[in-house]
């Protein structure tokens, strides 16, 4: 009886879930080397363990090369016949952007993974990186005596990386008056206040000026402007660009790497964990917290002045709203706050899904990947599995027989279509011809079902789960096939709930330890 | 300055109107804040799923031609059923993406909060439209149904707003100070553990917070579609941070803080968009959030912060 206890206890009471994730008590050194035994059991932790063998240096030499080689890999005959593509300034247009956002993921990884800012106004400082890019080179300044300004970029990018670092010091100076969670707010109200202004600051009145000036040009914003130039040598295609975005990649993510292992990021690591403990062990903690937001800003600086030239134009929405911000949020932590490879993993992730979710062949197989690489990894006795998954097949067939039986009126879809993963499953759900409604309303039950066989009691879970598998395949293949652009969002909003859930400290990450 | 005078009573009403709205959302923050100290930031679609619901409640009860039912029924109707469609979202929400979330680090249930606002507009967009929709102009009050005030019209559905957004702040009131699921509730805000000692059920107090926060966000969904007309399934993120804002001006936590803090934000919004710019509103509003913290950092009704080391 008094061994039965304490775990009918921790069973009764849901706020206490067993999570792998956070370890309360344990000694940080023995949580460590018990993730690390951990880590290498199973099938992944021997692959797991032989990247480890690999020594550091050539692991990073090795995808500084698959970064470089891959403008060039991809334009081979043999590479674009493959795909079926007539050039691969797609495939580069992908890569750069991911090298862009790897850039403001180390940046936002500073801030919110090494220092524990919750700085919801980080878009903001790539958006003032565009326009005072767009205003230092293009013919947009056409006021106070001027017409237009052409800095030459080895001037004009260090003054922007500057001038966004300084205006991250002046609104951490302002943010941090206010403790926790009110710098969230106030960060937050900055980025949607700069983005407000950039959206309507086309009639204002200056101070010496006579009429009404236009200071973004709106929603439409600048455009035309000079293509990035060092030393004589003009970058002009894609590629180019990607070559730089590499360059200035690494480099970041060198520096960056090499601040944490300072003093500096210690005490950055210190501060995050008790700010109140570092400040009596003699940190600044206040220098450091601006330090930290300063250098953010800056690394979004770059990244933005960069982005801007590249893209030819700055247009505010939505590339500097918060759809951008939750996306940054999303791979900094998918990747594990605080760990710089994961960082460049989430980053990589989320620039890459969602281009490959857009073919709908694809993202069919993805769905149905995931969705069996879930039922494997999530039941884990095997007879649980095969009850769930024999009972959903079965249910399939039922219906199949049942449905015409029943409703003799109704007009039903026969047949697959063009691909042959879809003329399977077709072949064994039984969706109506007019499926709209239907589908909508089994979407939303889907999602209900889910969620109550996570609170059914254990004996019947697997009867739910089966009915809510069967709903989501019906789900997704009359409506969520139907309309890419929200599933995708749709797709990636669930990744990060089940995520934070499972796996708090995202991939890469360290577990915490709470020491008690 | 007689332009000045004919605007005041519009204006004035103008600020009500959505103060009223604002104050409504941030209730729910405010609430959900002083338990479990979470920026619950899905708090803005729960109001998006209350003006859905009220549609299809409008929908349910109107035929081509006209109401099925008396219109004052039809929005009573409305309401209960955002609000006890909402409710039950916000305790899903509770349930499945933040119970779990606990007692890990402060992001995740931030980033959890994230994915489920994605989830919720996504979903929204998916089953019942991308396009916004309209509670349609004049079914449920007729365009001139105005109370007169001297020379002044003001429209009922205003005035419909104020006294719905009263009534349910003064239940909210009873709630909280009368009734011993408040008592506990307030207990819980003031110390978890403690509380829990005390023999609170911590976890049905934080039901029932988040239950009541999402009803009253159903009800701001609703009253939004009856004055504005128009939903969409991308509203609520922008009405969460006004919500999130009037909650930090009130004081985050303080109930009657975050409805005079939405009542504030309102009446400076409409004021800054009428008397000075409207490209520049949303920026004074927000400057005015930063002055009011650096005046009184917890906000006008929060109690000063006490550390214990």
């Amino acid at each position: 009886m008094s061994q039965e206890m304490p775990r009918q206890a921790a069973e009764k009471d849901p706020a206490v879930p067993a999570r792998p994730g956070l370890k309360v008590g344990v000694d940080e050194w023995v949580a460590q080397v018990e993730g690390r035994t951990r880590r290498y059991q199973g099938g992944w932790g021997r692959v797991a363990y032989g990247w480890q063998t690999i020594p550091l240096g050539v692991r990073y030499a090795l995808a500084i090369l698959i970064i470089f080689a891959f403008p060039f890999v991809t334009a081979t005959d043999a590479v674009l016949d493959g795909m079926g593509i007539a050039s691969n300034d797609f495939l580069v247009r992908i890569g750069a952007r991911f090298l862009i956002f790897a850039m403001l993921a180390i940046g936002l990884n500073v801030v919110v993974g090494y220092c524990g800012l919750l700085d919801l106004g980080y878009v903001a400082f790539f958006g003032i990186a565009g326009y005072s890019y767009a205003y230092l080179s293009s013919d947009f300044i056409q006021f106070a005596g001027l017409n237009g300004v052409h800095l030459p970029s080895i001037l004009s990018l260090p003054l922007i990386v500057l001038w966004t670092a300084l205006i991250g010091l002046g609104v951490g100076y302002v943010a941090f008056r206010f403790g926790g969670d009110y710098l969230a707010i106030v960060t937050l109200g900055f980025g949607q206040v700069f983005l407000q202004l950039a959206l309507t600051a086309t009639r204002v009145q200056l101070p010496w000026t006579e009429r009404p000036v236009d200071l973004t040009r709106g929603p439409n914003g600048i455009n035309r402007l000079d293509d990035l130039a060092f030393f004589g040598f003009q970058l002009e295609t894609t590629t180019h660009y990607y070559l730089l975005a590499a360059l200035l990649l690494i480099f970041v993510y060198a520096a960056v790497h090499h601040l944490n292992q300072s003093r500096i990021g210690r005490a950055w690591r210190a501060l995050k964990d008790d700010e109140l403990a570092a400040e009596v062990m003699g940190i600044p903690t206040w220098r450091m917290k601006l330090l930290a937001f300063a250098i953010g800003a800056g690394i979004a600086g770059l990244a933005g002045a960069v982005d801007t030239a590249w893209q030819d134009s700055v247009i505010p929405n939505p590339r500097y709203s918060v759809l951008t911000l939750i996306n940054l949020y999303a791979m900094v932590v998918l990747g594990g706050l605080g760990s710089l490879p994961g960082v460049v993993l989430g980053a990589l992730i989320f620039t890459t899904l969602p281009e490959i979710l857009r073919d709908i062949q694809a993202a069919s197989a993805i769905f149905y990947g995931g969705l069996i690489f879930g039922l494997l990894l999530g039941l884990r006795p095997w007879k649980r599995l095969a009850a769930v998954v024999v009972s959903t097949l079965a249910l399939g067939f039922v219906i199949r027989f049942v449905g015409p039986l029943l409703l003799p009126n109704v007009e039903w879809l026969t047949g697959g279509t063009d691909y042959w993963l879809n003329e399977i499953v077709h072949s064994w759900l039984l969706i109506p011809a007019d499926f709209v409604t239907v589908g909508n309303i089994v979407t939303i039950g889907a999602i209900v079902v889910l969620l109550a066989a996570m609170v059914v009691a254990e004996r019947w879970r697997w009867a739910v789960l089966s009915i809510a598998l069967y709903m989501f395949i019906f789900a997704w293949e009359t409506r969520l096939v139907q309309e890419p652009a929200a599933t995708r969002i749709l797709i990636v909003g669930t990744t990060l709930v089940v995520l934070m859930v499972v796996r708090p400290q995202g991939l890469l990450g360290k577990p915490e330890v709470r020491v008690v | 300055m007689q332009n000045f005078f004919d605007l005041l009573p519009q204006t004035l009403v103008n600020g009500l109107t959505l103060g009223a709205v604002y104050g409504l959302i941030a209730l729910g923050y405010s609430m959900v804040y002083g338990i479990l100290k979470l920026l619950n930031f899905a708090h803005g679609d729960i109001y998006m799923l209350g003006a859905y619901m009220g549609f299809g409640a409008l929908t349910l009860a109107s035929s081509p031609e006209g109401l099925l039912l008396p219109s004052a029924l039809v929005v009573l109707g409305m309401l209960v059923v955002a609000m006890a469609g909402a409710g039950l979202a916000s305790i899903a929400v509770e349930r499945f993406a933040y119970r779990p979330l606990r007692y890990a680090p402060r992001i995740a249930p931030l980033i959890s909060a994230l994915g489920v606002s994605f989830i919720l507009q996504n979903l929204v967009q998916i089953t019942v439209s991308p396009r916004p929709l309209s509670y349609g102009s004049g079914t449920l009050i007729p365009a001139d149904a105005s109370l007169l005030i001297g020379e002044q019209s003001i429209h009922y559905s205003r005035v419909l707003i104020v006294v719905i957004t009263l009534t349910l702040m003064l239940g909210l009131a009873y709630f909280v100070t009368r009734t011993r699921l408040g008592r506990a509730m307030r207990a819980v805000s003031m110390d978890l553990d403690a509380a829990q000692m005390m023999g609170v059920n911590v976890n049905q107090v934080i039901l029932v917070t988040f239950m009541i926060g999402g009803m009253l966000a159903g009800a701001a969904g609703v009253l939004v579609g009856i004055v504005f007309f128009s939903i969409r399934h991308t509203m609520g993120f922008l009405a969460g941070l006004k919500g999130f804002t009037a909650a930090v001006v009130g004081g985050i936590g303080s109930i009657p803080g975050a409805a005079v803090g939405g009542l504030i934000l309102g009446l400076v919004e409409s004021f800054a968009s009428v008397y000075i710019s409207v490209t520049f509103k949303d920026a004074i509003a927000f400057l005015l959030l930063v002055a009011i913290l650096l005046i009184r950092p917890t906000g006008l009704f929060g109690k000063p912060i006490v550390q214990k080391v």
